[in-house]
């Protein structure tokens, strides 16, 4: 006898005549459990291994500088802000080939986005506010090292104003990085299912170019040419950000800075790119809940 | 809401249309999924019948805004499809037909997470995720991740989240895919039950035709896109005034048996296995006289009479008979 | 070695948009050398070898052939179908070896040949590929076990890379120990002293016999327990 356990009790049934909310609640909802997934919370425990281990690989050797730095009492950080941001660009790539594929290939690999469409939330709200989640966990794993390397800057007695500029031009590069590279992990997520495959073409996508462009940007510089360096800049996200960095002083070293215009064209690349992958979002999100 | 009738404690005046189409078309390209299809569904059980791909599950998809119509209009629940689309998706609950349900997850948080996603806080959430658990039958497997579940477990789940955020009209697609007999029975129960008992409209789809029978209260046909029949579903069920005679026996038999009623002056024919017998002419048509005459054929026959019963309806006749009456 | 389970993995390595992932590799690489070349000089473009081809593409191509061949099936369940034969474990996992071995080799080593010849210096470029052969093949037995291990194969295969062998083993001379892309890379120094010479010669050959044995052995063992759970 199967499903005899399953006995359906008449004990009635209750209507619901309570409040509901309206869709941004609902959003900001969905946002909040993107967010927590991203680091395993409110899912099993092994899922919450990796982005920890991967967030204290990260913040550990801000710690090490902030506590040498406290003891030695060295006159500035032997780092700045958005440079260990650059420094430690492998762990941050990792943590969003790896965390992307939660958010962006679950739902559709598992057809479960055609009950999230079925709801008032639209395909458009559903698939930005997806990547709004990943953007800000994103930049709270970049935030926990910059912030704990601020704190520390502001214990051993270092100038203020100096510390809040770097800080500052960090973070709008920062916020810059983190949307473009939300938005390319998680098309290349939801385009490829398995996770697997997804990891490997968000690992493709961030550091096998962004080694090829270092390269180029390298050899250009040798060569004379960085009018070519500059422009392969425009490839990859991390070459895009320490670009950036470099033309506004702060504080990290390329081969191939770009000047000032070259400058505003990193920035709309930049922007124009992360548009373009959230609208393939919304496509890909539409398209599988219509199937 | 007013207008309770003896069976619908419900949400709905009885008289007031649930989801209405006119027109409604969604060609691809040369595949013509639905054609100009005009269908008015009240509250109650509707059963939504036809074969793969006769546009069941694209129909629903079109009403909840998933796919968009190439041409024609629908309103469900008085909002139209084309400016009020949200609307409707906050009041409607859909049971898919495929596979839907994340393996990582157990059906009590994805249940309480779907709610919270049509609106309800979290709180209430819970209470009626643990409620609505409860009425499709899942106990304590509702703790341990769905990857693990039997089809039967699969299907309940994937109810309870149609059911949870309380919506007037639940779209159930073929609910009793993959179930064995007695989780079908169950399931067809069940769906009686929110019909009848929890007052939600229903629209269920089938290409099984024998359960809608039993289930619903009209009964919707379609037909390579196109709508076949709409009616109540007794109107399917009258008696048709022919008797169904089955005797032991092959094809001999029953055609030995056949011939012999005809010498008696009934108009019968072969069906399946069994001799329909038209209504009789005025001579025999006192109470019984049929009835005596087929025994007694029967007897001088030698043949073992194993069945004798009215004729009624099926659905299966409006394929046969094909054409929209409606 | 069974012929058929090889030629199925063959085949699921083949089909779709995964092939053409994996021939993306061998394809941009002797692209970009031979760009960087045509524009500055063989020397140049040599850099790229060792800076991204080998620590880098050549393990990436080991883990997507490791994973194509063992991780799908894996994933949904069909690999009850193939353990319910009369096939050895080990037999299994060395007819499966045996193709993101090819692969690896062809995709990876063979490129990384192809595109140091273009450099110019014959002599390098055979030390190179006789080193991307010895990591190459210890590489795709590791990524094998690891993909009988655990469902997350490649993201476990790529923090091996990335975080062990490139970043510690930038940080730390003493990794190069324990790393499977120096042991390449000093029995490579063999054939070209332009290499770099970072350990033992004896414990680099041993090291990456070992490892593979290890590897495709274990991967065997681990075939026989699966338990297919839902669970992330």
């Amino acid at each position: 006898m199967s499903e005899r356990s399953g006995v359906i009790h008449d004990l009635g049934y209750r209507r619901y005549d309570g409040p509901r909310d309206g869709t941004a609640t609902i959003a900001r909802t969905l946002y909040v459990t993107g967010l927590r997934h991203t680091y395993g919370l409110g899912r099993s425990g092994k899922s919450k291994i990796l982005p920890f281990i991967l967030l204290a690989m990260a913040t550990l050797p801000a710690a090490i500088v902030v506590g040498v730095v406290v003891l030695t009492g060295l006159g500035s950080l032997p780092v700045t802000y958005a440079d260990y941001t650059n420094q430690v660009q492998l762990v941050i790539s990792l943590f969003a080939a790896a965390q992307a594929p939660v958010l962006f290939s679950r739902d559709l690999r598992h057809r479960s986005i055609v009950l999230y469409l079925a709801r008032p939330l639209s395909s458009s709200v559903f698939a930005v506010t997806r990547w709004l989640s990943l953007t800000t966990s994103l930049l709270f794993f970049m935030w926990v090292p910059t912030f704990l390397l601020f704190a520390g800057a502001l214990l051993a007695g270092l100038d203020k104003s100096d510390q809040l500029e770097g800080l500052l031009k960090a973070v709008v590069l920062q916020l810059l990085l983190a949307a473009l590279v939300a938005g390319v992990t998680g098309l290349i997520s939801s385009v490829s299912l398995r996770r697997g495959f997804a990891v490997v073409g968000s690992v493709v996508a961030l550091i096998v170019v962004s080694g090829v462009v270092t390269s180029v940007q390298a050899i250009t510089n040798a060569q004379d040419a960085d009018g070519i360096g500059v422009a392969a800049g425009l490839l990859s996200p991390w070459s895009i950000f320490s670009g950036l960095a470099d033309a506004w002083h702060a504080g990290v070293v390329t081969f191939t800075p770009p000047g000032s215009a070259w400058a505003l064209a990193y920035v709309l690349v930049a922007v124009v790119l992360t548009a373009l992958c959230v609208l393939g979002l919304v496509a890909r999100f539409r398209k599988v809940g219509s199937r | 809401m007013a207008g309770v009738t003896g069976e619908l404690t419900g949400l709905l005046p009885t008289n007031q249309s649930v989801i209405t189409t006119a027109g409604l078309t969604k060609h691809y390209g040369s595949v013509h999924a639905l054609t100009d299809l005009t269908v008015d569904v009240g509250p109650g059980v509707t059963g939504l019948v036809g074969a793969n791909g006769a546009g069941k599950s694209t129909l629903i998809k079109i009403l909840l805004g998933l796919l968009e119509p190439t041409s024609g209009s629908a309103s469900v629940l008085g909002h139209d499809i084309e400016h009020a689309s949200q609307e409707i998706r906050r009041l409607v609950g859909y049971m898919p037909e495929h596979d839907c349900l994340p393996p990582d997850v157990s059906a009590s948080d994805f249940v309480v997470h779907m709610a919270r996603m049509s609106g309800l806080g979290a709180a209430p959430a819970r209470e009626r995720a643990a409620d609505v658990l409860r009425h499709v039958g899942l106990d304590e497997e509702r703790y341990r991740p769905m990857g693990g579940y039997s089809t039967g477990m699969k299907q309940r789940a994937k109810l309870a989240q149609a059911l949870v955020h309380d919506p007037h009209l639940v779209f159930l697609d073929e609910p009793t895919n993959g179930l064995d007999p007695a989780a079908r029975t169950d399931m067809l129960r069940l769906v009686q039950r929110i019909g009848s008992d929890f007052g939600i409209a229903v629209l269920v789809t089938s290409h099984l035709l024998g359960e809608l029978e039993q289930v619903s209260n009209h009964v919707i046909v379609l037909d390579g896109g196109r709508l076949l029949r709409s009616s109540a579903t007794t109107d399917f069920l009258r008696r048709t005034g022919n008797l169904l005679v089955e005797v032991v026996g092959t094809e001999t038999e029953r055609d030995r048996l056949g011939e012999a009623l005809a010498q008696r002056g009934l108009t019968c024919r072969p069906r399946g296995s069994m001799v329909a017998v038209d209504p009789p002419p005025p001579e025999l048509a006192e109470a019984g006289a049929v009835h005596d005459v087929i025994r007694d054929v029967t007897a001088e026959l030698g043949l073992g009479l194993m069945r004798l019963e009215p004729d009624h309806g099926h659905l299966e006749d409006v394929f046969l008979e094909g054409g929209a009456h409606v | 070695m069974n012929g058929t389970i090889a030629k199925l993995a063959l085949q699921a390595l083949l089909g779709r948009r995964r092939f053409f992932l994996l021939l993306a590799f061998p394809v941009l690489l002797i692209a970009l050398v031979t760009l960087i070349t045509a524009l500055t000089d063989g020397d140049a473009a040599f850099d790229i070898l060792p800076g991204l081809g080998y620590p880098l593409v050549l393990p990436l191509v080991a883990i997507l052939a490791a994973s194509s061949v063992l991780g799908p099936e894996v994933d949904d369940g069909s690999i009850v179908y193939l353990l319910a034969k009369p096939v050895n474990r080990y037999v299994v996992a060395i007819s499966k070896w045996v193709v993101a071995l090819a692969a690896t080799l062809v995709a990876g080593s063979l490129a990384i040949l192809v595109a140091s010849l273009i450099t110019g210096d014959t002599t390098r470029a055979l030390g190179m590929f006789v080193g991307a052969v010895v990591a190459g093949t210890a590489y795709s037995a590791l990524f094998l076990a690891i993909s009988a291990i655990t469902r997350h194969a490649v993201i476990a295969s790529l923090m091996f890379v990335l975080i062990w062998e490139s970043l510690l083993g930038n940080l730390f001379t003493g990794v190069a120990w324990l790393s499977i892309g120096q042991w390449g890379l000093r029995v490579g120094h063999e054939v070209s002293a332009k290499l770099p010479d970072p350990a033992n010669l004896t414990w680099a050959v041993l090291a990456s016999i070992v490892v593979t044995v290890a590897g495709v052995w274990f991967a065997g063992d681990r075939l026989r327990s699966f338990s297919l759970r839902g669970e992330d």
